[in-house]
């Protein structure tokens, strides 16, 4: 399964970032590609694509106690992201992991560059609200 | 001629060939009753005695019938002259029954002859059962007369066969066993004696219910109280531990001083530390004397020395040895069974049989345990104070020492003391944290450290020991260097004329047993591979070929001594002595020996005891032998809650038996009731790979149990949906005849979907259980369960109601305390949710009916905290107070540093909307220690905002950022976190008068709350607040009413008002 690692520094405290890493609803201030979001219940959310407002996919907001992560796997093509925040100085690491299944490999590159440009967005926004 | 037996079951002949006439049938039974009446009977008589339910003419045809019968195949023996019937008694009749009578007077042994067992055995008409207790009670007549005579004429032995016989004829006479047990004593026998009480007491419990009366209970208490007259009588010299105390006057009166505090009804511990031989033993056997002869309870125990003790079994012996001096407790007490899971016959002693104890998860277990020693330990003490003596507990077991903390600390209040010995090596950790426990407590009143004993002392103890010159006392005090043991040993070696003494206790006994041969040899070496003393039951199975005579002689070496009907080394020194000296291969044999006693003695119905069967067959070599051993100690160990040590024996029977899926599974389990979920899963991995070759039936109950785990003791929905799932496939391939284990995998798949997976399938499989299953509480239970969880689920916490309290009274009913007060638990966190609290407190009070009198404290104060969020909730504080104090003392008195971080944080809650903000500041940071089931996240946000208050600004900030790092899981409501941080930085920025942020971070929350109104959260949040942290009820969320509370706070911002501290 490709997969592949990221991570940014924000001047902004944990606190910020992790505001905007729990609430699917801020995800299109931030995550590239995702026009907007519908919440719903039970942990679920849909992402709509950028420009593509019929296309609605299917998230799934987890959190794991024992590893300080939030989970995001979308449920229509099976890709996952792990986020981490860990503080780093005054601001914050951000990591992530994003794990592409067998089929949809060709999606790795252009998964590898919305991921660089979000994180550069969160790390960005978490310093205005901060 | 006509011969008819009725002793022992109907036996007829004819001319001696024997005619087939079962008792069973009419004409048989219509026989033996005219054999029983040498004048006859009337017609009548015998038609309503054999056809009492039908019409006379019926019963006399049937008679009729009968009676031809008979006649065809008795010719000329039945008479029937009239209304008359009798059997013609003439020359030609003998009958056993009619003999008996007649030689009862002037032949009685020959009667007994005749009396072969119970009258026409195998028949149980009334008419029988009267008229055999007739000739039973006869006969114990007779035996007893001829039982006295031949006790008159010297003849003990066979006054004692005579009186075994009657205890046989009737084994729940109480006064023939009073004959057998004075007898046996009298006899010397005083450990048959006891075995007779315990056999009569057993069988009364089983069979009757009731315990020996009070007159039999004397006596057997009077027998205890003595020692064994013929073996102590032949104890050729004073043992050492009759010697005068020498040298430890003051170590003595510091001790008795704690006494004194313990007799004004002060509880207290002592320590008394040493090297081996140095006088520990001794010390405290004095104290139990003294105290004894004031008339005082004591009681003493002493670790096996041999590794792999049984859990708990210090306190197994404490028990046994205070049982006898206790009063009957009062019919309510539930303790006597709960006891009696360290002493089996402790229920039938206080005649509660027939009540036993509800079954709880293991987890419970261990507490209701700990409770009821601590309740017996109450009761004693409200008879006389107490005296506990705990030997050598640098050996013990770690559940006995962790008990040792737990009643010492309970019991503070009450006449007890408790007086332990250990060497400082071999070091144990278990001993080091049971005294930090209790010098941490204040409850270590007296700690002795007992020094090589002085030149004088020792020169007198030689003087005891043995008459010796002043020369020969001079070298006993230079070769014991103070030690009181060597200094006993050397003397007595010098007495007995052993001029070339050895400097070693080694050489001592090497001295002593060199000479012996035969079966005196063999006892004593037995007595040191079995590193204990051993009583006179297990002697018995030793096949000695005179086990009394032997025990005399090994007595005479004075290597041993008896005591309290136990044999002996007088030393643990001295055993080991003799250990080292028993070579490899016979060494073995000995253990081999006495393990098999000790099998024997278990099937003469003695205490089992599987993990010291098992460690001698191990320390035999006989490995394989010593893997069911194992496998019993584990499920003994299990009963108790002693996982830890279960899973140990299971681990080292592995070792042996690797391919043993059944002993792999019963590791898994424990692993998981110890919450060591890797190790669970990958014993669980084994025993399914070892499984997958075989029958499907098995195998599917391996995942069975797999789901069992995941559905108690790890709680994971996902994984009972996996392996229920498999059990379900693998069943329907095992064909007919596994419906229970069917209609298990079906319940788990249920529940697992209604909690964690679709709430529509849920529905379905629940339907689908609801048609396969046999009706019964097990099944509403499960079903009820399920149903409730699949309804909360989707937010119709209502109507979860009904399903949740009829599996709450069906749990119940089926003896589960522990899952009815889930169920209870779970249902008012719905109502709650549902925001009907008067009726959560209503299913809370449900909760505290299902567990009262169960010892289980742990679900007690988890009631207790949700009792105090719904009534926080209800803005009821000063019951809300109430009730976190109720739950702090439960939880300080078990002592479980999770509970009492519980009760502190909900005591916390509850200051904090109180106005008392220094209190939850302290308490809440007090409350964030590892594994306590509160939300991480959401108590550092409130300790945020009481630090706010009290004006800890920068201690505040240090809080919301350890929030956001805290690991987040779906019970800390992660959807509600956004706005209540955002919140708590609004709080923050206005206490640093940062008005703009303030209101910045204020409306930020507004609207995150805004946006959770517009959705229902409350159902899943529910349920994964039950599942995470098996908690009622933590915290739940109404984002209405939190936005209103941040409307308020905004609005006081904007107006430069105080925010208010009551939502």
């Amino acid at each position: 399964m490709p997969s592949f690692h990221d991570t940014a520094i924000s001047q902004a405290p944990p606190e910020e970032v992790w505001k905007l890493l729990y609430d699917p609803a801020r995800f299109p201030d931030w995550w590239a590609g995702v026009g907007t979001v519908d919440v719903g219940d039970e942990g679920s959310y849909t992402m709509f694509p950028d420009g593509y407002p019929d296309f609605p996919m299917a998230q799934l907001l987890d959190t794991r106690r024992d590893s300080q992560q939030v989970v995001v796997s979308c449920l229509v093509s099976d890709l996952r992201f792990e986020w981490r925040l860990a503080p780093a100085g005054d601001g914050t690491r951000i990591s992530v992991d994003v794990d592409i299944p067998d089929g949809e490999a060709h999606r790795l590159q252009s998964q590898r560059e919305v991921i660089a440009a979000s994180l550069r967005r969160i790390a960005e926004l978490a310093c205005e609200r901060g | 001629m006509l011969r008819a037996r009725l002793f022992g079951g109907l036996h007829v002949e004819i001319d001696g060939v024997a005619i087939e006439s079962p008792a069973s049938t009419r004409p048989w039974a219509v026989f033996a009753y005219l054999a029983l009446a040498p004048m006859g009977v009337t017609r009548t008589e015998l038609a309503t005695r054999f056809w009492p339910d039908v019409l006379d003419h019926s019963a006399r045809a049937s008679l009729r019938s009968a009676l031809w019968a008979l006649r065809r195949q008795l010719p000329d023996r039945v008479a029937v002259e009239g209304e008359r019937v009798a059997l013609v008694d003439d020359d030609g009749l003998w009958i056993d029954a009619r003999e008996f009578e007649r030689l009862a007077e002037h032949a009685p042994e020959q009667a007994l002859e005749l009396h072969r067992g119970p009258l026409l055995d195998g028949l149980d008409d009334e008419w029988v059962l009267a008229a055999r207790e007739r000739f039973r009670e006869r006969a114990i007549d007779l035996m007893e007369r001829l039982a006295q005579t031949r006790e008159r004429h010297g003849d003990g032995r066979g006054a004692l066969e005579l009186t075994r016989r009657q205890a046989e004829c009737d084994p729940l006479d109480e006064e023939v066993h009073r004959r057998l047990i004075t007898r046996l004593s009298d006899g010397g026998d005083r450990a048959g004696a006891l075995r007779a009480y315990r056999a009569l007491s057993q069988r009364m419990a089983r069979e009757l219910a009731v315990a020996p009366s009070g007159r039999t209970r004397e006596l057997i208490e009077q027998l205890r109280r003595q020692d064994i007259p013929a073996l102590q009588t032949r104890e050729p010299e004073p043992a050492p531990g009759l010697l005068a105390l020498v040298g430890r006057e003051r170590e003595l009166r510091e001790l008795e001083q704690v006494w004194g505090g313990v007799n004004r009804g002060r509880g207290a511990t002592a320590v008394i530390r040493g090297e081996a031989g140095i006088g520990k033993t001794r010390l405290a056997g004095e104290l139990r004397a003294r105290v004894a002869a004031g008339g005082h309870l004591t009681a003493c125990c002493g670790a096996l020395d041999l590794g792999g003790s049984a859990p708990l079994s210090l306190w197994a012996e404490l028990v046994r040895e205070l049982l006898p001096a206790l009063a009957p407790p009062p019919p309510q007490a539930s303790w006597p069974q709960d006891v009696a899971l360290l002493a089996v016959e402790l229920p039938a002693h206080f005649a509660q049989a027939g009540a036993p104890t509800a079954s709880v998860a293991p987890d419970l277990q261990r507490t209701r345990l700990f409770e009821a020693v601590v309740a017996l330990l109450a009761w004693a003490a409200s008879q006389r104070p107490v005296l506990l003596v705990l030997e050598d507990i640098h050996s013990a077991d770690e559940p006995s020492l962790e008990l040792a903390a737990y009643a010492a600390r309970r019991a503070a209040g009450l006449p007890i003391m408790m007086a332990m010995t250990r060497r400082d090596l071999p070091t144990s950790a278990a001993a080091d944290r049971l005294e930090h426990a209790l010098r941490s407590r204040g409850l270590l009143a007296c700690e002795l450290d007992l020094q090589p004993l002085a030149a004088e002392p020792v020169a007198t103890l030689a003087r005891e020991a043995a008459p010796l010159s002043e020369p020969d006392v001079a070298r006993v005090v230079a070769n014991a260097e103070g030690n009181a043991l060597l200094a006993v040993e050397t003397a007595r070696a010098l007495g007995r004329g052993h001029r070339d003494v050895a400097p070693s206790l080694r050489g001592t006994a090497r001295a002593e047993i060199t000479p012996l041969g035969g079966d005196v040899r063999a006892l004593i070496e037995i007595a040191a591979v079995a590193a204990r003393p051993v009583d006179a039951d297990e002697l018995e199975q030793l096949e000695f070929q005179d086990a009394t005579a032997a025990a005399a002689e090994a007595l005479q070496t004075g290597l041993l001594l008896a005591r309290e009907g136990r044999i002996g080394f007088r030393h643990a020194l001295l055993r080991d002595a003799v250990r080292e000296e028993i070579a490899d291969p016979r060494r073995r044999a000995l253990h081999k020996r006495w393990a098999q006693a000790l099998l024997a003695s278990e099937r003469a119905g003695a205490i089992p005891l599987p993990a010291e069967v098992a460690r001698q067959l191990r320390l035999a070599g006989a490995d394989a032998e010593a893997v069911p051993q194992l496998a019993r100690a584990a499920a003994k160990a299990r009963s108790l809650a002693a996982l830890d040590q279960a899973v140990a024996y299971l681990r080292e029977a592995l070792q042996i038996a690797p391919q043993r899926s059944d002993l792999w599974l019963f590791v898994a389990e424990l692993e998981a009731w110890s919450g060591r979920r890797e190790r669970a899963e990958e014993a669980f991995e084994r025993a399914i790979e070892l499984l997958g070759d075989g029958s499907p039936f098995e195998l599917a109950r391996a995942w069975l149990a797999k789901a069992r785990a995941y559905h108690g003791p790890i709680c994971m929905p996902r994984g009972v949906l996996e392996c229920a799932g498999a059990a379900r496939a693998l069943l329907e391939q095992a064909g007919d005849g596994a419906e229970a284990e069917r209609r298990e995998a079906l319940a788990a798949l249920a529940w697992a979907q209604a909690v964690a997976g679709s709430a529509d399938e849920a529905e379905r499989l629940l339907s689908e259980l609801d048609c396969e299953a046999p009706p019964g509480d097990l099944h509403t239970y499960d079903v009820g369960h399920a149903r409730a969880f699949a309804l909360m689920r989707r937010g119709r916490f209502r109507d979860s109601y009904e399903p949740a309290s009829d599996a709450g009274e069906a749990i119940a009913r089926a003896g589960r305390p522990d899952l009815a007060y889930g169920c209870w638990a779970n249902v008012a966190a719905a109502a709650s949710a549902a925001g009907d609290f008067d009726c959560a407190l209503g299913f809370i009070d449900r909760g505290f009916d299902a567990i009262a009198g169960q010892g289980l404290k742990s679900p007690e104060i988890h009631l207790h905290s949700a009792r105090a969020f719904v009534l926080r909730r209800m803005g009821r504080m000063d019951q809300a107070r109430a009730a976190t104090e109720c739950e702090a003392k439960l939880a300080a008195e078990l002592e479980q540093p999770e509970l009492v971080a519980m009760a502190k944080h909900d005591r916390a809650m509850v200051a904090l909307e109180s106005g008392e903000d220094e209190l939850a500041a302290r308490l809440l940071g007090e409350s964030l220690i590892d594994g306590v089931p509160i939300s991480r996240p959401l108590t550092r946000l409130a300790l945020a905002e009481a630090l706010i208050r009290t004006r800890e600004l920068d201690r505040a900030a240090g809080e919301l950022r350890a929030a956001v790092l805290e690991p987040v899981a779906p019970s800390d409501f992660p959807e509600t976190l956004v706005p209540r941080l955002a919140r708590v930085q609004g709080l923050l920025a206005l206490a640093r008068e940062d008005l703009p942020e303030g209101e910045l971070r204020l409306a930020e929350s507004v609207a995150g709350w805004e946006r959770l109104l517009a959705r229902s959260l409350d159902a899943d949040s529910v349920t994964a607040v039950l599942a995470d942290l098996g908690r009622p009820v933590v915290g739940l969320v109404e984002p209405a009413r939190e936005l209103a509370r941040v409307r308020a706070d905004l609005q006081a911002a904007v107006k430069g008002e105080p925010i208010a501290v009551v939502s």
